[in-house]
């Protein structure tokens, strides 16, 4: 982690009762509190099928399990089963350590990930998503949520002014370029490599089944091989000079070829079973520095400072 | 409406040096928070991103049928996100995490010439607040 400064209406919940925590559901855990067999729980856990019915016992304990834990939602209950399951399917001897952390992982990145999502955009979940009814709960339980009809208002507001950004701007191109990431367009890690410090898939599928949880934002597919031009077919690789050249910050040569070819790209499904474990994090550094950024080069553009380097 | 921008010290310093008719109208609140974020973090928000809105997984479609980079970038470079579905721009946003919005902003802070910029400015840096707010209170 991470937080190196917190300002007073930022500082965490959890420190305000060491008795309210989240649930991380390891087998070990499950087992004790639903007072099963540990071997009946790790079956149940590491079957696709059968996983269900261990979300269904803890949500019959919810309101009593909600007394200790912060966290006791089905569709996040749900998607650390999948991944525990998974993890121990795929590795059957990873310790109860490992499977903790990459369970902790996963819990706070969900539990991030609730907290922003209903503060900014809770009344924009489809309707007959499954999980709209539980956000809409979150709304009002949390303390993060938007108030009052401004406040939403501020958000329409926002979101609508972020769309006026140029088609070609980094952030707009990044999210995209994110997007196509989470579908396992692997071509176009390249460029969040080069923006945001993220390994292309392409260069080790082995170390992406360590390190990336499944996706679960639609099917994880590789591009066919034959539809794409790999590395230096067709695009020269950017050099340090294209960085400050203002006209030769296109698309194209975002996307252009990474440094060297990557090996044959991988289809069908990545697998899924491994969340990150004992990868040690590569800390991004501090984008504001305190004696503040280099003066502006002329004639650079969002796109130039974007293709610098990593972020 | 939006009338506060959330600006760390050394973008308020730039901002103090836009036009005073740019500046007019706009309250700036201090941003203080900070996080460092992690390829860790990074990669599991990735992996956690749900698309729905039907514009964008045309987008996808475009992507798996094109045939080069070339294709891919046109396809990039000429998307609109005018109409996505707000949702979906907070997902893709919570992958992003706050780290480029810094740099991002500061850079269009350099540059803005327009009310309509500075709006956009205003908008990256609320989502940016929430975004470290809510980074802040659970990745510990």
């Amino acid at each position: 982690m991470s937080a190196t400064a917190v300002q007073p209406e930022a500082m965490p919940d959890r420190q305000e009762s060491q008795e309210v925590k989240p649930l991380i559901p390891t087998p070990e855990r499950l087992s004790e509190l639903l007072e099963m067999d540990i071997n009946e729980v790790r079956r149940m856990y590491q079957s696709a099928t059968e996983r269900g019915q261990l979300v269904d016992q803890i949500m019959a304990e919810q309101e009593t399990l909600s007394e200790h834990h912060s966290n006791i939602y089905r569709d996040e209950m749900e998607e650390l089963i999948r991944v525990g399951g998974e993890q121990l399917a795929s590795n059957p001897e990873a310790s109860l350590f490992e499977l903790e952390q990459a369970l902790t992982e996963v819990q706070q990145t969900l539990a991030a990930k609730r907290d922003f999502l209903t503060e900014t955009s809770p009344g924009d979940i489809p309707e007959g998503a499954e999980e709209k009814a539980a956000l809409l709960e979150r709304v009002k339980e949390s303390e993060v949520a938007s108030k009052t009809e401004k406040e939403k208002s501020l958000w329409r507001k926002a979101w609508d002014a972020v769309t006026w950004l140029p088609r070609k701007h980094p952030i707009i191109t990044t999210l995209l370029a994110l997007a196509g990431a989470a579908w396992g367009i692997y071509l176009l890690w390249d460029y969040l490599a080069e923006v945001i410090v993220v390994p292309n898939p392409m260069e080790g599928a082995g170390e992406v089944a360590d390190t990336v949880v499944a996706p679960t934002g639609g099917a994880v597919e590789g591009i066919p091989q034959g539809e794409i031009a790999l590395p230096n077919s067709e695009l020269p690789t950017p050099g340090p000079q294209d960085y400050f050249n203002p006209g030769g910050n296109t698309p194209s040569d975002i996307f252009a070829s990474p440094t060297q070819p990557p090996p044959p790209p991988v289809t069908g499904n990545i697998p899924t079973g491994n969340v990150p474990t004992g990868t040690p994090p590569v800390d991004l550094p501090l984008a504001p520095s305190p004696q503040g950024p280099p003066p502006p080069v002329p004639g650079r553009n969002p796109t130039d400072f974007f293709r610098r380097g990593p972020l | 409406m939006m009338t506060e921008l959330h600006l760390t010290a050394t973008e308020q310093e730039l901002f103090i040096t836009l036009p005073k008719a740019l500046r007019e109208g706009w309250t700036v609140q201090k941003e203080v928070q900070q996080f460092k974020d992690t390829n860790k973090h990074l990669r599991t928000r990735v992996s956690f991103i749900k698309i729905r809105d039907p514009k964008l997984h045309v987008f996808k479609e475009q992507i798996e049928k094109a045939k080069g980079q070339k294709e891919i970038a046109k396809i990039v470079g000429e998307f609109d996100l005018k109409g996505v579905h707000q949702a979906d721009l907070a997902e893709l946003f919570f992958a992003l995490g706050p780290k480029p919005l810094f740099q991002s902003i500061e850079t269009m802070l350099r540059q803005a010439k327009t009310d309509e910029e500075i709006e956009s400015i205003a908008a990256l840096s609320l989502i940016r607040n929430a975004l470290l707010r809510s980074f802040i209170r659970n990745y510990v």
